[in-house]
């Protein structure tokens, strides 16, 4: 059983009760379960989510029509030559309460804090590849999009020369690494020592807790190991010039964006990771649109109160948006894997968010773009568009195929317990 | 001392029913588990079982947490009638008391006092514990995990996880504090050349916008985001001298004044809304000339720094304490035109006009012919409401009126700025602080062997850190660390370096309260320190610890109130407040704007208006009552108006929070009136009764009820009003194992549904209509039905009356209090015996003068708190 599977008795007040210490031993460690059942070599190898903190306009983003032959629509224009390459999704969310707050629920399922779908697969097919998985953020971000299976939220990764630096250190930097790796080994020695003698002093729970930091220190190590072992490696030559400054500034997050694309892609090829996810920020940004300065920050036009104005310059933000998902596309039909093939086509990218309508802070129906991974594309996919189906059709379905398409046997996630095979897979 | 483990177990079996105890002093058991096989296994065993308690083990294992848990819930049932169900057998009265009786004397002895686990710093604890170790301005890094809360707090030792995330994040924050006092050799950087056009620079909100190409500036609100622009492509990568060079023009000056430019610097890494009068000035020029002029300027930059542009002087200003400011303004601009006024007055408000859509629109009606030009006189009330409502929202306001002044100026325009770099390294703020920090650290050498240097300085360090004194062989141990280090060929400072590197992800540095049983002085010590100030023990309370006196109580309780004099104590009012009522969840909440503008500085107010309050009871041991039916509170200028509909706040600065008398047995006030409780309790779209009466009993009387069974879908309210969640919760009155729970939830809950989202008073619920232009306009909705009646038959009309029936039972509250800061204080749910403890106390307390300061110094003198 995967630990979204529990009930909602178990996550209902978060954290808290489901720390208890009866409540652990009915979580099974996802990463510690060797029983991944399911394909050896799974369709989809590798896992990328981007989470909008402000949605899409819902009436730019779904087309009208469902099925193959839907009519573009203008937020959909900038991936029209994808379009048999990916799915938009309709009527799906986690049944959970409105406001920002809940925006981090985006990738949990009904609650924030369960583990996140990208942990969850991390946690299975982390450990091939140099960094488990990769947080991302493009602006600076107001809420947590990845939770480990302890509820810990991860932190992203704002600045591209951060990103750079871990994916394709310098050498002066990677002598300084390799020199605290190195010395950081006898400072871990130490402090086990000290543990190992508190371990004798201490009974019960605290030697449960104890073994908490044991078993953080071993995988701090293990890492580390892994690090220096790498730090040996040549560093992988890429052809990429990131700019000399880190594009933090308000105004230029959508080149921050641009850039998290092109280092996502590269992270890929060169199978340093195998999941990234990346949190697309909205706050005061003023951005410049083709010459032109929007009238207002990105926050306050997604407040656009039906401002026919507002909207459009919101659309024209979130067209930029789609545009650079069509060119990070672009990317992975061109990059190849080691069998030669595509890298989308072994690639699922999941492109939401858990805020359904940013002007009335509503999170239904939120707006979910799937494309790659094998999966059969092409249509638009409006599930129970009046929210009637009992139990209710739910983002978190879409979650159990994706799991699934990866090799990871699931039958539900968070409060789902459905799939969405009959339309993907 | 009692023992903490009693490794009692107690027998239940249907043949031969008999209970264990090795308590000599207790009464024999067949009784209480004869009355169980009577009364409860009926429904309560098995799979099947009823609620998921099952009470038909052959064994009671005492020492699983669980286990007693489910004991309390059936001693709480049984006690207040509740079980067995009126359709199940009944005991009579004597039965139901010897069962009570004997059930707490049970769960007396075997749930025992103490038992935190092993707890690990929190984040604000480790945050202040750096500081205090080192000196060093260290704030958490943004790449930390966050905590996970378990019984309302966040530092309860269970919940407070070691993950391996968090442990690298430990690791790498250990380098970087040991990087501030013994950094690494600086790498070379060469001067460069930077040259920075209108595109090259930052605009955030409405703080500047190109224009004529260059970067016009118009306000000086005291918030960058809202006034100043930056390079967005530079950051100095070094502390060193540069030479910063600006074409700047005025652009329709006033004559008789220049425009003060201001050139300051900031770190790429603050917040955007940072104070520019906090970021460091580096130049002002006046500018007058309308056509571009250079100015030049050769200072330091410290590393990770760009300057900011900012018109110190702009006419325009959304600061809220400028209000005054504003309103001359606008008066004068509507004075000189009429018809800007009667445009002003024809606008469509509301959160649309934000930004340079509403000066467009604007615009267009000044040049509409038939603009309504009667009510356009300084005079007319039309024009003072307006005026009113524009400088009540300037954020707002200002953002729309800043495109004006982009085509009218007054502004200052930035052609385009070089900066030349570093021209030579300076030592920054940053490297003295290390020099000074360092030699505290390692003290003076006076010639002693580098062994004796070093051990001397890691004792001092080591006892600090580990918050008890470090004896030889520990000091020893990293003394042999450093030497090996310097034994391969490494510097002095980098064996220091290692040293402090591991001392910080030590078991010894993040965990405390290592010791089972009754604390020893340094535990206490630093149990009572970080109670009340988030932080380690001060050299006071470490001397008195060392000296051995804290065993006395009154010693203890000399150093608890001069700790809650300390400004360390700031800390503990922040922290408890926010968790307990929730207002740290206020950041989370957005009100929706249908509901009126909401500001930054009104959440500030609402937080602070908790948080003071709570400080005000406890620094005035004021009586327990008075956390809810208060003749005080705290609050702004600002809210009074708006929310709290009090006219007389005076207070020059709207935002500014200070103390109000109130009338005792009215709505507002105290926990149950405080519009942040009010606030964080609904979600800032729609109020849940169901949600606040939960609250109400898990904070307020402390009989937190059990979680809703699975497959109970969350009420969601019909937001077009067509259906109350009065109508919809009705339905559960029905269902009897609903009816059990929400009988005591819902009443609390209606009572204050007289509080809308934010906290303000309504007899009806709004409707939002649609209007033409696919606005949201409120009108009045179903009226407000605050009426319900507790279970034991209290009848309440609204939230007055609630009040009065928490005041009737103080000491529900003043033990639930109680609870929850021995909870936040030991960091452990309190086992059954403690709350007991609680309960003594609470009495006790009521006997003496019931007020809060005693209450809190007593807590510190109990058991529970003395254990580990």
């Amino acid at each position: 059983m995967l630990s979204p599977a529990l009930p909602r008795r178990h996550s209902l007040k978060a954290a808290g009760v489901t720390l208890a210490l009866p409540m652990l031993e009915s979580v099974p460690n996802p990463a510690a379960a060797a029983d991944v059942a399911g394909d050896a070599d799974p369709k989809a190898k590798r896992l990328v989510c981007v989470g909008a903190y402000l949605g899409l306009h819902q009436p730019s983003f779904f087309p009208e029509q469902e099925g193959r032959d839907y009519e573009v629509t203008p937020l959909l224009e900038p991936l029209a030559r994808h379009r048999d390459d990916f799915s938009v999704l309709s009527g799906l969310d986690h049944r959970a309460k409105n406001g920002h707050g809940n925006w981090a629920n985006f990738l949990c399922g009904q609650n924030v804090g369960e583990i996140s779908l990208d942990q969850l697969v991390a946690n299975r097919i982390g450990e091939a590849t140099r960094f488990a998985s990769l947080q991302l953020s493009a602006g600076k971000y107001s809420r947590n999009m990845s939770y480990t299976a302890d509820g810990v939220a991860l932190p992203m990764i704002q600045r591209p020369s951060v990103v750079y630096g871990k994916l394709f250190a310098t050498p002066e930097d990677r002598k300084r690494s390799e020199y605290l790796l190195r010395s950081g080994q006898s400072s871990l020695d130490k402090v086990t020592e000290e543990a190992r003698r508190l371990q004798r002093e201490v009974s019960g729970r605290d030697r449960q807790k104890l073994d908490e930091y044991f078993g953080s220190v071993r995988a701090v190590e293990n890492r580390m190991r892994k690090h220096l072992e790498g730090i040996e490696d040549p560093i992988p030559r890429v052809d990429y010039e990131l700019p000399d400054y880190d594009p933090v500034a308000p105004t230029l997050m959508l080149e921050c964006e641009s850039i998290m694309y092109d280092l996502m892609a590269l992270a890929l090829e060169t199978d340093q990771t195998r999941i990234v996810t990346m949190f697309l920020a909205g706050l005061g940004q003023v951005f410049t649109i083709d010459g032109e300065t929007l009238q207002a920050g990105y926050h306050a036009l997604s407040h656009h109160g039906n401002d026919p104005e507002k909207i459009r310059d919101l659309v024209r933000v979130e067209r930029e948006h789609m545009t650079r998902l069509a060119t990070f596309l672009d990317q992975l039909k061109a990059k190849t894997d080691a069998d030669g093939r595509p890298l989308l086509d072994s690639t699922i990218v999941l492109w939401g968010t858990g805020m359904g309508d940013a002007s009335r802070h509503s999170n239904r129906n939120v707006p979910t773009f799937v494309a790659g991974g094998g999966l059969r594309h092409g249509r638009h996919v409006a599930i129970d568009p009046d929210g009637k189906a009992t139990p209710p059709r739910l983002l978190g379905d879409l979650y159990v195929t994706l799991l699934r398409q990866m090799g990871i046997e699931a039958d539900r996630f968070s409060n789902a317990t459905h799939d969405m095979d009959e339309v993907l897979a | 001392m009692r023992s903490i483990f009693l490794s009692c177990f107690l027998l239940l079996t249907p043949i031969a029913t008999r209970l264990l105890a090795e308590e000599p002093d207790l009464e024999t058991n067949a009784e209480l588990a004869s009355f169980v096989s009577r009364y409860c296994v009926d429904c309560h065993a098995g799979s099947a079982a009823e609620a998921e308690v099952r009470l038909d083990g052959s064994t009671i294992d005492w020492s699983r947490g669980d286990v007693v848990a489910s004991w309390e819930r059936v001693l709480q049932v049984v006690d207040d009638g509740t079980m067995p169900p009126e359709d199940a057998g009944q005991p009579d009265d004597e039965s139901r008391r010897r069962f009570v009786r004997q059930l707490d004397q049970n769960l007396t002895v075997h749930s025992g006092t103490g038992g935190t686990v092993l707890r690990r710093l929190s984040r604000r604890e480790y945050e202040r514990t750096i500081r205090s170790l080192f000196g060093v301005d260290y704030t958490i890094p943004d790449d930390f995990p966050p905590d996970n809360a378990e019984s309302g707090f966040d530092n309860i030792g269970e919940s407070l996880i070691l993950s391996p995330p968090l442990f690298e994040a430990y690791s790498r924050s250990a380098a970087t504090v040991a990087d501030e006092l013994f950094p690494p050799p600086a790498k070379p950087v060469t001067s460069e050349t930077r040259t920075i056009g209108p595109d090259g620079m930052a605009i955030s909100y409405s703080s500047s916008s190109v224009r004529d190409g260059a970067m016009r500036l118009v306000a000086k609100t005291n918030s960058m985001m809202r006034s100043c622009s930056w390079p967005t492509r530079f950051e100095a990568r070094a502390s060193g001298v540069y030479t910063i060079r600006a074409d700047l023009s005025a652009f329709r000056a006033p004559v008789d004044e220049p425009l003060r430019f201001e050139l300051r610097a900031r770190r790429v890494d603050s917040k955007d809304g940072e104070s520019v009068k906090q970021q460091r000035l580096l130049a002002e020029w006046d500018v007058t000339s309308s056509a571009p002029s250079t100015f030049e300027v050769t200072t330091e930059l410290y590393a990770g720094e760009t300057p900011i542009f900012y018109f110190a002087n702009a006419p325009l200003t959304s600061d809220g304490k400028a209000k005054g400011e504003m309103a001359k303004l606008l008066r004068r601009k509507f004075a000189d035109d009429p018809r800007l006024l009667a445009a002003w007055q024809a606008l469509e408000h509301g959160p649309g006009i934000r930004g340079g859509v509403g000066w467009e629109r604007v615009k267009r009606l000044m040049a509409d012919d038939e603009l309504d030009l009667r009510d356009a006189t300084l005079e007319s009330d039309a024009t003072k409401k307006l005026v009113k409502r524009m400088t009540g929202n300037p954020v707002l306001y200002v953002e729309t009126i800043s495109y004006q002044h982009f085509e009218e100026g007054p502004a200052i325009d930035v052609h385009e700025v070089t900066i030349t770099g570093p021209l030579k390294r300076v030592e920054d703020a940053g490297d003295r602080k290390r020099r000074t920090l360092r030699k505290r650290f390692l003290g003076d050498r006076d010639g002693r062997t580098d062994e004796a240097f070093t051990k001397a300085a890691l004792e001092r360090f080591l006892t600090a850190a580990f918050r008890r004194p470090a004896d030889a062989e520990t000091v020893d141990g990293y003394w042999r660390l450093v030497a090996a280090h310097l034994d391969e060929g490494h510097r002095f400072e980098d064996g220091i370096h290692l040293a402090i590197r591991t001392a910080l992800v030590s078991p010894r540095f993040l965990y405390r309260g290592l010791r089972p049983g009754e604390l020893d002085a340094f535990d206490l010590a630093s149990r009572l320190s970080y109670f009340l100030t988030n932080g380690p023990p001060d050299e006071k309370l470490f001397a008195a610890a060392t000296r051995g006196e804290l065993s006395d109580r009154d010693v203890l309780e000399r150093h608890a109130r001069r700790l809650l004099r300390s400004d360390g104590a700031g800390e503990f009012f922040r922290d408890f407040t926010g968790q307990w009522l929730d207002t740290r969840d206020l950041e989370e909440i957005m009100p929706d704007p249908r509901l009126g503008p909401f500001t930054t500085a009104d959440r500030e107010a609402f937080v602070a208006e908790c948080e003071r309050f709570f400080a005000t009871m406890l620094e005035e041991n004021r009586p327990m009552a008075d956390f809810i039916d208060p003749d005080f509170t705290f609050t702004s200028g600002a809210i009074a108006t708006k929310v709290y509909g009090l006219d007389e706040v005076e207070s020059k600065n709207a935002n500014r929070v200070v103390r109000v008398p109130l009338p005792r047995g009215g709505r507002y006030g105290g926990i149950l009136g405080q519009a942040g409780v009010m606030m964080a309790t609904a979600n800032g779209v729609d109020t849940q009764p169901v949600l606040r009466g939960v609250w109400v009993l898990e904070n307020v009387l402390g009989d937190p009820p059990p979680p809703p069974p699975d497959a109970v879908p969350a009420i969601t309210p019909d937001t077009r009003g067509t259906k109350t969640v009065r109508d919809l919760l009705a339905a559960h009155a029905s269902e009897a194992s609903c009816a059990r729970c929400h009988r005591k939830i819902d009443p609390l809950g209606f009572a204050l549904e007289n509080f809308d989202p934010i906290g303000r008073w309504r007899d009806h619920y709004p409707r939002f209509e649609t209007d033409a232009n696919g606005r949201a306009v409120p009108r009045e909705g179903p009226p407000v039905d605050a009426t319900g009646r507790l279970p034991d038959g209290t009848e309440l009309k609204d939230v007055v009356d609630l009040k009065r029936y928490v005041v009737e039972h103080i000491d529900r509250f003043s033990a639930c209090l109680g609870e929850k800061l021995l909870t936040y204080a030991t960091g452990r749910s309190l086992r059954y015996a403690e709350r007991k403890e609680v309960r003594q106390i609470v009495e006790a307390n009521h006997e003496a003068d019931n007020r809060f300061g005693d209450l809190v110094i007593r807590l510190i003198r109990s058991d529970a708190f003395g254990t580990k």
